[in-house]
């Protein structure tokens, strides 16, 4: 954390101080989080390992660093490039580029990105790292937690027009990305998303906007243990007789395992609404895909006041996710148990078809004052309903054993922009 | 005991929301004499200068010129466009600026370099008091009409 404040205090005084065309800048976060499950650990996406257990404070999860420099080329033509910090399980180059794209701004509505940029699934994707840029000390994980990914190497075109008073801005992108899922404890896999070709449509007013996105991509690997849990049913198909009769279709449940080539969507629906010392935030996702698992539909609601200096807000999510009752796949697992290790591999596998099975609410109440234009202090309260066997946006111990519980977590951070 | 009393007093103040710019100020937005814009609407101005929609009601692209830090003309000038605080519109433009949505504005450390830079450039767009008006710029909008 003293690593933090000694980097911002040495970058604040460079910002003012720098060449006409290359402009620096940046972001940071720090904070701590704490929740007071013994079963459940607060995490704040799938792809963090870090989590807060039975009231023990999380000094990682929130912290971050990001520095930017923009450089124009040309009227026309410039450079961005962002590196980010945000307790990612690898610190690598390549896992700490945000952006690094060169645009072309042919005139005032079209523009033109090529490289790494912002992946733009749902309404705060692109910026969920910048706490400084909204109000909640935390975004919804129920919304927000499913989705690790956080770049997109490949490139847009946005088109920005005016319609009498409105402003309508639709963006097309296209391009990869990869990301960390932290499955178990001890098993983190990379996930690599290609072709994905997505469209966001953004239609409004200062006072309001109603955003629309829709995206789809394919995975572009295997799972490392469902493949092996799927190498493990096809062992005991070929060792045991008769093995049809007690695993009736274990080719479709094999099938079931195999994520390369999937195609998986993503969708989101948002508004916001400003009216004079108010705003109203709302959103719907759902994200799909056609057999690895269920479809997550999840969304929420904010309403937020807005004093001189400070803001106070309440926020409420939900996610709602079709649990796959193993049950369905016939098995006779009396029989299955006398086979040494098979009713291991099928505990393990009702693990596997339900670790996105996400069963959950929140009721969020916070604060955040402004100590100056640029920084800010957040406190938030969660209180979480989780449903039984519903709690995989959380770090568990085994994921096997996911009982209802109501948790409490406190978030506090300080954000800032420089 | 006394450092806590100063402390509260300060939260005080800021909660109680006292606006020191409660002043009326005559401020104006301004283009450079040769450009073709004559006048402007207020939600064309806070496309501007909210990295909306950079460009001139002609489609001219335009070069919004703004000030560094929180000087009390800033503060006035946000307040009164789109009623919000600085803090609050940093925070807006934090979110337009690091998802690399558009190119920062240019920033200058005061309103005499503001109108150095306008004077010499034809399509470039700030905001200023009006008495401080130079024979080069044209005032395309004023903020208490």
């Amino acid at each position: 954390m003293k690593i933090f404040l000694l980097i911002w205090l040495i970058l604040t005084p460079l910002v003012n101080a720098q060449p006409k065309d290359l402009h620096f800048s940046g972001f940071g976060t720090l904070g701590v989080i704490s929740s007071d499950s013994k079963e459940y650990g607060y995490r704040t996406d799938l792809g963090q390992r870090d989590g807060s257990f039975n009231n023990t404070p999380d000094y990682e999860s929130s912290n971050v660093l990001g520095l930017q420099l923009d450089y124009a080329l040309h009227p026309n033509a410039d450079l961005v490039f962002q590196s980010v910090y945000h307790n990612q399980n690898t610190v690598t180059l390549d896992s700490t580029t945000r952006l690094a794209f060169a645009r072309f701004t042919a005139n005032p509505t079209w523009s033109f990105r090529l490289g790494r940029t912002p992946l733009d699934l749902f309404l705060l994707t692109e910026y969920r790292d910048v706490s400084f840029g909204y109000i909640w000390a935390n975004t919804p994980i129920e919304v927000y937690g499913l989705v690790p990914y956080r770049y997109l190497d490949g490139g847009d075109i946005t088109h920005s027009t005016h319609i009498n008073h409105l402003t309508l801005r639709s963006k097309l992108f296209s391009g990869t990305s990869t990301s960390d899922f932290v499955a178990s404890p001890q098993r983190t896999e990379s996930f690599k998303l290609a072709d994905i070709v997505g469209v966001t449509i953004n239609l409004e007013t200062f006072r309001w906007s109603l955003q629309l996105r829709y995206s789809t991509s394919r995975f572009a690997n295997e799972s490392p243990s469902a493949t092996q849990l799927a190498s493990g049913i096809t062992a005991l198909a070929q060792s045991v007789p008769g093995f049809d009769s007690i695993w009736p279709n274990s080719d479709e449940t094999i099938t079931k395992l195999k994520s390369k080539g999937e195609v998986v969507y993503y969708s989101s629906l948002g508004a916001k609404y400003n009216w004079q010392q108010w705003s109203a935030l709302a959103e719907v996702s759902k994200i799909g895909a056609k057999r690895s698992f269920s479809t997550v539909t999840a969304g929420y609601a904010s309403l937020i006041f807005h004093g001189q200096s400070f803001s106070l807000y309440s926020i409420y999510a939900a996610t709602q996710t079709d649990f796959v009752d193993i049950d369905t796949l016939g098995v006779d697992v009396a029989t299955l148990a006398s086979i040494p290790e098979a009713l291991e591999l099928y505990n393990a596998l009702d693990v596997s078809l339900n670790l996105y099975a996400i069963n959950q609410s929140t009721w969020s109440v916070g604060w955040r004052w402004n100590l100056t234009p640029s920084i800010a202090l957040k406190c938030q309260w969660d209180r979480t309903r989780i449903k039984e066997q519903g709690g995989g946006l959380w770090l568990n111990k085994d994921f096997a054993t996911q009982p209802k519980e109501t948790v409490n977590t406190l978030f506090t951070n300080l954000s800032f922009i420089f | 005991m006394a450092r806590l009393k100063i402390t509260l007093l300060v939260i005080l103040l800021q909660l109680l929301a006292i606006d020191g710019l409660a002043a009326e100020q005559d401020l104006v937005v301004v283009v450079n004499i040769n450009n073709p814009t004559s006048k402007m609407s207020k939600s064309q101005v806070i496309d501007l200068f909210m990295g909306r929609y950079i460009a001139f009601p002609n489609g001219e692209k335009a070069t919004p010129i703004d000030l560094i830090d929180e000087q009390d003309i800033k503060i006035f000038f946000y307040q009164n466009l789109v009623g919000m605080s600085l803090a609050r519109v940093n925070a807006y433009w934090s979110r337009v600026k690091f998802t690399g949505r558009v190119k920062p504005s240019v920033k200058v450390p005061s309103e005499t370099e503001l109108i150095q830079h306008m004077n010499s450039s034809p399509l470039s767009i700030g905001y200023m008091e009006r008495r401080n008006l130079t024979k080069h710029l044209k005032v395309v909008y004023a903020l208490n009409e």
